[in-house]
């Protein structure tokens, strides 16, 4: 299963990443409700100690800017190496192979096990982001926009890497992004999320082709259209909202051209469409649309 | 790398003849003549001229400043003008002194800095943090001779402890002298121990070694500190010219007879002679340490060590590699 | 107006740590304490009596008085002129001479090496060191003591300017400014001098602090002010040997050196804070 995260920035997407790893900063972030399942145990009700064995292990996770992302003071090989000791029981030599093994997976020679960071471009940094994150072949992989730091050409090849190992590892994915494209390219499942919330989640072809809310309509519409060479590009109104001080009622009535009054008020429960779909409206609530 | 510890070691021998003839020059200005210091003021014109000769302190500048450089390539300092013995044996002597209080005070420092560096950055804005950090200050505000004074306050004459002063009869006489030259940089490098930890922990690649699954001291010690180290590194470095000039104050107050104590006295006494080999060796000390630490550096940061390496390919100038620390 | 301001901005985020505004008021109160040391002191610095020799504090000499009969309450108020004059002067002329040098180096290429190696071999001899054979050279004296004290560290300020103008020069506003025909001195003063000025006045007022130190460190070894002038490391180095019987002729001169340098290092680390745009959040 492979689903997709969209959203603005500041919507709050990297921010629920880190919640599932346990990985919020504190302060100034703290989880105050809710949960997260993983295979039928609530992470945010693990122990620290258990959470560990679980982040590298089952979950793993991708970042967004791989230049920044590795420790420069270690080899690659130790990097990777790392993990593998951490979830297995492996020796030197054997976690030493593994790494170089997985770093031929990600398309770089294992004789660079012992170089460093710096000695690597970025498009290899992310490759070498993805081999520490499947070492240990996880059954969830979240990654955080890892294309958005990287080169057009670079992103289409780690993209292209990430679907192949995905299959072959048989992970489940979790991807962040901005990008409708690279959603469209390797997601099953889509959710669109804005201040925090899912307001829309469907199958790649309900979201792209029967989209319902407001903001995916808006996200939609604000993408440039090859065919109809319009001087302006649409925009979705008003800025997104500081995450400190959301609007109450529906988070996107300021923005939302069919606001209405009751939109203002209240929590706006999510409304199933069909079998895969669902929309958080409160247009769909009252049967208007 | 080898190539490059050879040329920063050949850099010291023009940095001390620099240093030579600074010194020289300063020295040579200054008013009192030695020998009528020596001989008194009423010596006669041939008793003072042979004094001049027997010491190397005739003719002219230039004269006098050749045959200094002479001798120092020689590797002879000169004569103490005092004791009429060679000055690098006087040294030597008084070296082993300091050299053994310095080690100890930069080993204290080096590990009460470090560790409650770190611990006020991992407990920041705590009263744990607040305390370690306002002792810092306090550290850093106190002149040295001052805290000296309030050790053997305290220890020799309230308490009676620990001997106010002495050097080599009892381990006892070292502990002031080397908490009071410690401390001062126990201060400075906590300080930059906590800085650097807190730039450190905000870093990408913490959260990956926390993705990792690995534990949280575990991420401190082998991904934090390491890269902590790197502006620690630097400053430990200084410090460690601080301690040499430290100890100058430090010995006084002890009655310590090491290098300090003998540059005071030569000073006071215009033996120049004495005071240039002490200014000399201080500076050549200096020289290796900085480079034992730029050594270091290399270790700890690989970065710095592919820029040595590219820097011996493409002859970039060595100020180049430095800058960039 | 601009100017204006960018120093309320300043003050406003200096006024947020606490321990900086009180360092700042430390300061101010002993600038006040110098400038006014013949009303506030209630004896002179030099007025013997042996009559009242070694009198512990007591309420009319709050911090006793010496072996010869001196208050040294007053002897502390007046010494106040030396430290901070000494503090304040010293710098002046390190900044002044290490800023000048370091600019040129980082202008004028050819120069550059030339400075910096010579610069190299003065940081090759420690500090205190090298002010301890600038003042024996010219001999004692409080001007001498500045000199020394101020000479030891321009190599320090010259590589601050020096890599602090290197940095600004590389950047956009000063292209631009080259491009519509400024000199090289225009060019130094009106648009590289104002943008290294923040961490220039940081590194100031830090080495201000240790040229508080250093100086009492040269007058407590002997090599500075002499007696009777009260400067307050040569009033430690007299109070030294009643260590045993009168501790507090060498408590009170040290803490006062202490206060003075602990104010200017919060000072100096609240304005590192504000000023320094590498420290931002």
């Amino acid at each position: 299963m492979r689903r997709g995260g969209v959203g603005d920035p500041g919507a709050g997407n990297p921010t629920t990443a880190l919640g599932i790893m346990g990985l919020v900063p504190d302060p100034p972030g703290e989880v105050l409700s809710g949960s997260v399942l993983f295979e039928g145990q609530d992470l945010l009700q693990l122990p620290e100690k258990n959470m560990r064995e679980i982040r590298g292990g089952k979950i793993s996770m991708i970042f967004q800017d791989p230049m920044t992302s590795l420790n420069p003071v270690m080899t690659v090989g130790e990097q990777i190496a790392e993990v593998v000791l951490l979830h297995s029981r492996m020796s030197k030599q054997e976690a030493r192979k593994k790494a170089m093994e997985m770093l031929e997976q990600v398309g770089i020679p294992g004789g660079r096990c012992d170089d460093y960071p710096h000695q690597f471009s970025g498009g290899m940094k992310q490759r070498v982001m993805i081999a520490i994150a499947l070492a240990c072949s996880p059954e969830l992989l979240i990654a955080d926009e890892p294309t958005t730091a990287l080169d057009v050409t670079i992103q289409a090849q780690v993209l292209e890497l990430m679907r192949n190992l995905k299959r072959e590892y048989g992970t489940s994915l979790i991807l962040i992004t901005h990008d409708l494209g690279v959603v469209a390219k390797i997601c099953d499942k889509v959710a669109v999320v804005y201040a925090g919330e899912i307001i829309e989640y469907g199958t790649l072809e309900d979201i792209y082709t029967d989209k319902r809310h407001p903001y995916t309509i808006g996200l939609f519409d604000s993408l440039p259209d090859i065919e109809n060479e319009a001087a302006e590009l649409k925009v979705i109104q008003g800025m997104v909202p500081d995450p400190s001080n959301l609007p109450e009622g529906c988070k996107f009535h300021p923005r939302c051209p069919y606001a209405q009054e009751g939109c203002k008020h209240g929590r706006v429960e999510p409304v199933q469409i069909s079998e895969t779909h669902m929309v958080r409206c409160g247009r769909f609530r009252s049967g208007e649309v | 790398m080898l190539k490059y510890i050879i040329k920063r070691l050949l850099w010291i021998i023009p940095v001390l003849i620099g240093v030579t003839v600074i010194v020289f020059t300063i020295l040579y200005f200054s008013p009192g003549d030695p020998a009528y210091l020596a001989l008194g003021d009423n010596a006669t014109p041939e008793a003072v001229e042979a004094y001049r000769v027997e010491m190397g302190i005739n003719g002219t500048y230039w004269e006098r400043l050749g045959r200094t450089l002479l001798g120092l390539l020689k590797g002879d300092l000169g004569i103490s003008y005092r004791s009429r013995t060679p000055v690098l044996d006087e040294l030597i002597v008084r070296f082993k002194v300091t050299f053994n209080i310095s080690a100890w005070s930069i080993i204290l420092g080096i590990l009460l800095g470090i560790f409650f560096g770190i611990i006020s950055a991992l407990k920041q804005n705590t009263v744990w943090d607040s305390l370690a950090t306002g002792c810092a200050l306090f550290g850093i505000s106190m002149p040295m001779f001052w805290q000296g004074l309030m050790l053997i306050l305290i220890f020799s004459v309230w308490l009676g402890w620990l001997p106010a002063s002495g050097y080599g009869d009892s381990w006892k006489q070292m502990v002031m002298p080397v908490i009071a030259l410690g401390v001062n940089s126990s201060a400075t490098i906590m300080r930059t121990t906590r800085s650097s930890m807190l730039e450190v922990m905000r870093q990408d690649y913490i959260r990956t070694a926390k993705a990792k699954g690995q534990s949280y001291w575990m991420v401190v010690l082998r991904h934090a500190l390491r890269n902590a180290m790197i502006p620690i590194v630097t400053v430990i470095g200084l410090q460690l010219g601080v301690l040499l000039a430290g100890s100058i104050v430090t010995e006084a107050i002890f009655s310590v007879a090491g290098v300090g104590k003998y540059l005071v006295d030569s000073l006071n006494a215009r033996d120049y002679a004495a005071v240039q080999g002490c200014v000399l060796l201080i500076a050549f000390v200096s020289a290796i340490l900085n480079l034992i630490v730029d050594v270091i550096y290399t270790y700890i940061d690989p970065r710095m060590k592919t820029m040595y390496e590219s820097a011996k390919v493409f002859h970039l100038p060595k100020k180049g590699a430095k800058s960039s620390v | 107006m601009k100017k204006h301001s960018m120093l309320s901005e300043i003050w406003r985020r200096f006024r947020k740590n606490h321990h900086a505004v009180v360092g700042l008021a430390v300061l101010v109160l002993f600038v006040l304490i110098a400038v006014f040391a013949e009303q506030l002191a209630p004896f002179g610095y030099d007025d013997q009596d042996a009559s009242r020799a070694m009198i512990a504090p007591c309420m009319e000499y709050p911090f006793g008085t010496d072996n010869l009969g001196r208050d040294v309450l007053s002897r502390l108020i007046y010494g106040s002129r030396y430290s901070l004059s000494i503090g304040f002067l010293a710098v002046g002329i390190s900044v002044l001479t290490g800023g000048f040098l370091g600019v040129i180096a980082a202008y004028y290429p050819k120069l550059d090496n030339i400075i910096m190696r010579c610069m190299d071999l003065f940081m090759a001899i420690p500090q205190m060191l090298l002010a301890m054979c600038i003042v024996t050279a010219l001999g004692s004296s409080l001007f001498n003591l500045m000199l020394a004290v101020g000479l030891s560290s321009t190599p320090k300020f010259a590589r601050v300017v020096r890599a602090s103008v290197l940095a600004t020069r590389e950047q956009e506003f000063v292209e631009a400014a080259r491009a519509i025909g400024a000199g090289n001195w225009r060019i130094i003063l009106h648009h590289i001098l104002p943008n290294s000025i923040s961490s220039l006045i940081v590194q100031a007022t830090l080495a201000m602090a240790g040229a508080i130190i250093s100086a009492s460190a040269l007058s407590f070894l002997g090599f500075g002010i002499q007696a009777p002038m009260p400067e307050w490391g040569a009033m430690l180095s007299a109070g030294r040997k009643y260590i045993r019987t009168q501790a507090y002729l060498t408590v009170i001169p040290g803490l006062a050196i202490m206060v003075v340098v602990y104010a200017l290092n919060v000072v100096g680390d609240g304005l590192r804070d504000c000023l320094d745009p590498r420290l931002k959040k």
